[in-house]
């Protein structure tokens, strides 16, 4: 938990950290284009205005300079609205008469120049009620006049503002703010906008300032904060990943020991359950060969005794055989309709003596009206000896087998219930795999390869059905084999 | 004469060695299950005992 806590605060602080270090970055970078955006605005318009005045200039030193022309100057100059001229005396020389307003906004200008400008010449703006003008000392025929004029907005909205600032990359809006903070002209909208901060003019537009606007949802903390939510989370993602890898891996390893263990498992029981029937088979034949036995009838006997246990190990080593052909999916089937009665009594038949010598009570109950079911008889056949050899081998001290054969909803039921031991209701469904068996201790001394219901299971999926169990540990077990009646199901 | 014991869970094994050591003149007793087994040893007393060592119980 701690590690967690320190973790987490260090994360925290240094978030905090990379915020205000972009925060930082950020307005050095927006200081950068505001200055710049200035100075771009100011060179533009300073060219602008001084090729407008050498043209006026020129027309000025002209001999004669009449109204007309110097309106045509002023009708091809975009940028300029409105222009009036002004000898030393403060009268007016062009145009001959005020026009609309003009006087109230032209008129005081006159009383802020000073004689030293008369004297000194040159250019400057001036603010008269809101506007700003431009004044600039011209010759006429070597006497001194005064020109003023007033911008026109919307030229220098489109020739001076667009032209240098709407190529302008960065995330950022860059606006112009008139002299009462009013945008006058921004990039993009400014709705919502937060303002960064505010360059003004130093020549030019006097007053007037460039701003510099975030778009919503911009800003560098916010920037920061997406960037760390997504690379927490990219981060995040990848753990999972290697997580689920880890356990995965892990899995299969424990699956793959386990598989090992069962395999030398089921080498030491099949080696066992070869030796049962073959020791078997010698002591008898030997004890024949000897001539120990006399009694014809008991001779009888010891012959059907070393006949059975050569059935007992080929019923092992088809098994097993079977068991290896299936592993290798090369086990074919042949599946004819087959009558069901028979085959269960034939079964239960290579069964008789082990039933009869164990005192085992076998009731069987075919239904009458079965009809013939399609399967391969040989792999049922198996299948369900199999299933009689785990009941024979199962039960204790209850001996009673029950072995029935109903039609179910379509489908042939055929089922093998015992009294014996039962399996714990965690274990059933393992027991279908292969190699598998159950409890160690209860089973340990009793032969058996683990492959017996892996090979039902195989047999009954191979028909198209399956095999089920139900049993309770201490009361016995019943598994049913299922067989689809229709060959085509 | 010597008493043998023979416990398997094999009844066919016990079956053979039964047959062969009484023909060699024992006597023998048999089970196929501890339980069995440990009663008769109890009982009988006998002199030898053939235990399978696969069976528990």
């Amino acid at each position: 938990m701690a590690p967690a806590t320190i973790v987490a605060g260090l994360g925290y602080v240094s978030l905090r950290h990379w915020e205000t270090a972009a925060d930082q970055l950020f307005r050095e970078q927006a200081r950068d284009v505001a200055a710049m955006a200035t100075e771009k605005v100011e060179m533009m318009l300073r060219h602008a205005e001084d090729a407008f005045l050498d043209r006026l200039q020129v027309l000025l030193s002209g001999v004669r300079v009449d109204d007309r022309t110097l309106d045509e100057l002023v009708a091809q100059s975009r940028l300029v609205r409105r222009l009036y001229i002004f000898d030393r005396r403060g009268r007016l020389l062009h145009p001959t008469a005020w026009r609309d307003d003009d006087a109230a906004v032209f008129r005081p200008l006159l009383a802020q120049i000073t004689p030293g400008f008369w004297d000194r010449g040159g250019k400057r703006e001036v603010v008269s009620r809101g506007e700003v003008l431009l004044v600039a000392l011209l010759k006429s025929h070597g006497e001194p006049v005064l020109v003023a004029f007033a911008r026109d907005l919307d030229a220098l909205r489109e020739d001076i503002f667009e032209a240098t600032l709407g190529g302008l990359e960065s995330p950022t809006i860059v606006a112009i703010l008139d002299h009462q903070g009013r945008p006058v002209y921004s990039r993009a909208s400014l709705d919502r906008a937060e303002r960064v901060l505010s360059v003004t003019f130093r020549e030019g537009l006097p007053s007037w300032s460039v701003a510099v606007y975030l778009p919503p949802g911009a800003s560098p903390r916010q920037t920061v904060r997406r960037q760390v939510v997504i690379f927490t989370a990219a981060f995040g993602a990848l753990l999972l990943v290697i997580l689920a890898g880890l356990v995965l891996a892990w899995r299969l390893m424990r699956r793959e020991a386990e598989m090992a263990q069962l395999k030398s498992d089921f080498v030491a029981n099949v080696s066992h359950d070869l030796k049962t029937p073959l020791s078997v088979i010698r002591m008898f034949g030997e004890t024949l060969e000897m001539g120990r036995v006399t009694d014809a009838a008991r001779r009888q006997e010891y012959y059907r005794v070393i006949t059975r246990e050569s059935e007992r190990l080929s019923r092992l080593i088809d098994n097993v055989l079977d068991f290896s052909r299936i592993e290798g999916g090369r086990r074919t089937y042949d599946i004819v309709p087959t009558a069901v009665e028979p085959l269960i009594r034939d079964t239960l038949e290579a069964f008789a003596y082990p039933l009869a010598q164990g005192g085992f009570k076998v009731e069987t109950r075919v239904a009458p009206d079965l009809p013939e079911v399609p399967m391969d008889t040989d792999a049922v056949g198996q299948a369900l000896a199999n299933l009689i050899d785990n009941a024979i081998k199962y039960s204790r001290h209850r001996r009673a087998i029950a072995v029935d054969a109903v039609l179910v909803h379509g489908e042939l039921a055929i089922s093998v219930a015992d009294e014996g031991m039962g399996i714990p209701a965690e274990e059933q469904r393992k027991i279908f795999e292969k190699f598998y068996r159950v409890g160690r201790s209860e089973t340990q001394g009793r032969r058996g390869t683990g492959v017996g219901l892996a090979l039902v299971k195989h047999v009954a999926e191979a028909h198209h059905g399956r095999v089920t169990v139900e049993s309770q540990a201490g009361a016995g077990s019943r598994f049913t084999l299922w067989l689809p009646v229709r060959g085509d199901a | 004469m010597p008493r043998i014991l023979i416990v398997d869970d094999q009844p066919e094994i016990v079956r053979g060695l039964e047959d062969n050591l009484r023909f060699e003149g024992y006597q023998t007793t048999s089970a196929t299950n501890g339980e069995d087994a440990l009663a008769l040893a109890m009982s009988d007393a006998p002199d030898l005992v053939l235990l399978d060592p696969c069976c528990r119980g």
